[in-house]
């Protein structure tokens, strides 16, 4: 919901951990909507609210994917990709984290 | 195997053939629903996405993933627009309508359904006997509000049954599908219509929060005897608003649907406020 202003941060759980490992494996990765519920095997009723978070908050941006649905025979697939801002509150987060299990 | 297993088989069978069927179609139908709870701005994004993203899912999987994203919408909306009341008023303000609503069509629908086909007879079987207004609803959404379509004859005056709706009101009596369906309560703010509610916020931007509650068949504004349609004073209705805001559940519901009764009933409208001016 990029139109929302960024002025908060997002509401951090276990489940958005979850999401954002996926794009922390490799910052310029783009994932589409359907392997995010695949890989982190959460409903699309917790999924989405996540994403749409991420994005008010600029942490996460989407794009529709640049093909021509009729050329590809399908849909366009919205496709989500980590801000800079997100790739570097989201490595201070986990490794807060990862730091406070340890000791 | 005998005769009765091998029926329930093959109904089994046709069954299950029959909702894989509709399965798909089902699902789709529940994508555009979920994303049509998003406020306009976004509903387009999100229907388009969540209908690929269907597609792609497994089989089995997409009627869930369907019936889920509806709890994807509402928390969605919970963030763009936090519940100002707790959830358990707004459930028992929700009954309370919804039952209200339903009690109300079950009484009146011989008068209803006598009145559909009257209209249809005045107005030519060309023409609906329902129409359709848009207005602003809870949280900014756009509804529609159904009326009887009342027709001028050729001489440009009213006839006989469209004068009678017009006259007794019963003209809004379709409204309560609307309840029904939850895009209005039987108490709210009166709705208005998109361009009304952008002239008003843009006179007092604090007009905006009355989008927090649904509008209403009756209500404070609409009992108002002093405020006669879009006309009035514009502090009256902020006042108007400004208590149902405060005074949100259950009590101060049944409180203005008594209030309403004894205007229908005795068909006088209420008292006005001492040392207001008298009415023309």
């Amino acid at each position: 919901m990029g139109t929302m202003p960024v002025n908060r941060e997002p509401r951090i759980t276990h489940q958005s951990l979850r999401v954002l490992r996926i794009f922390l494996e490799d910052a310029t990765r783009e994932v589409a909507g359907t392997d995010m519920l695949d890989t982190t095997r959460l409903a699309s009723g917790t999924l989405y609210p996540i994403l749409a978070r991420f994005e008010t908050t600029g942490w996460l941006k989407s794009r529709w994917e640049s093909v021509d649905p009729v050329a590809a025979g399908r849909p366009r697939k919205r496709l989500y990709r980590l801000t800079a801002l997100g790739a570097r509150r989201a490595s201070e987060l986990l490794e807060e984290i990862g730091s406070r299990v340890i000791a | 195997m005998n005769w009765k297993e091998l029926l329930v088989a093959l109904l089994l069978g046709l069954l299950s053939d029959e909702l894989l069927g509709w399965s798909r179609s089902l699902s789709r139908w529940l994508v555009r629903k979920a994303a049509a709870r998003l406020p306009i701005e976004h509903s387009g994004r999100y229907e388009a996405e969540w209908l690929e993203t269907l597609e792609s899912r497994p089989a089995l999987s997409r009627l869930l993933f369907a019936i889920d994203l509806h709890r994807a919408a509402f928390a969605m909306m919970q963030d763009l627009h936090p519940r100002p009341y707790k959830l358990s008023t707004d459930i028992a303000v929700r009954a309370n309508d919804f039952l209200g609503a339903a009690l109300m069509l079950v009484f009146i629908s011989p008068l209803f359904l006598l009145a559909l086909l009257l209209l249809k007879w005045e107005n030519g079987n060309d023409a609906r006997p329902l129409r359709r207004i848009e207005c602003v609803g809870r949280n900014g959404k756009r509804i529609e509000l159904y009326r009887f379509w009342i027709l001028r004859g050729s001489d440009g005056d009213l006839r006989p049954i469209g004068r009678f709706l017009l006259v007794t009101s019963l003209v809004e009596l379709p409204q309560l599908l609307n309840v029904l369906k939850g895009d209005l309560g039987l108490v709210g703010p009166r709705a208005d219509s998109p361009e009304l509610h952008v002239m008003r916020t843009a006179q007092n931007p604090a007009y905006a929060q009355r989008l927090l509650l649904r509008p209403g068949l009756t209500g404070p504004q609409q009992l108002d005897w002093t405020l006669r349609r879009d006309r009035g004073e514009f502090g009256h209705i902020l006042e108007h608003d400004r208590e149902l805001l405060a005074n949100y559940g259950l009590v101060s519901r049944l409180r203005y649907l008594w209030k309403t009764m004894l205007v229908v009933v005795t068909g006088r409208a209420p008292r006005p406020p001492a040392g207001s001016p008298p009415r023309l």
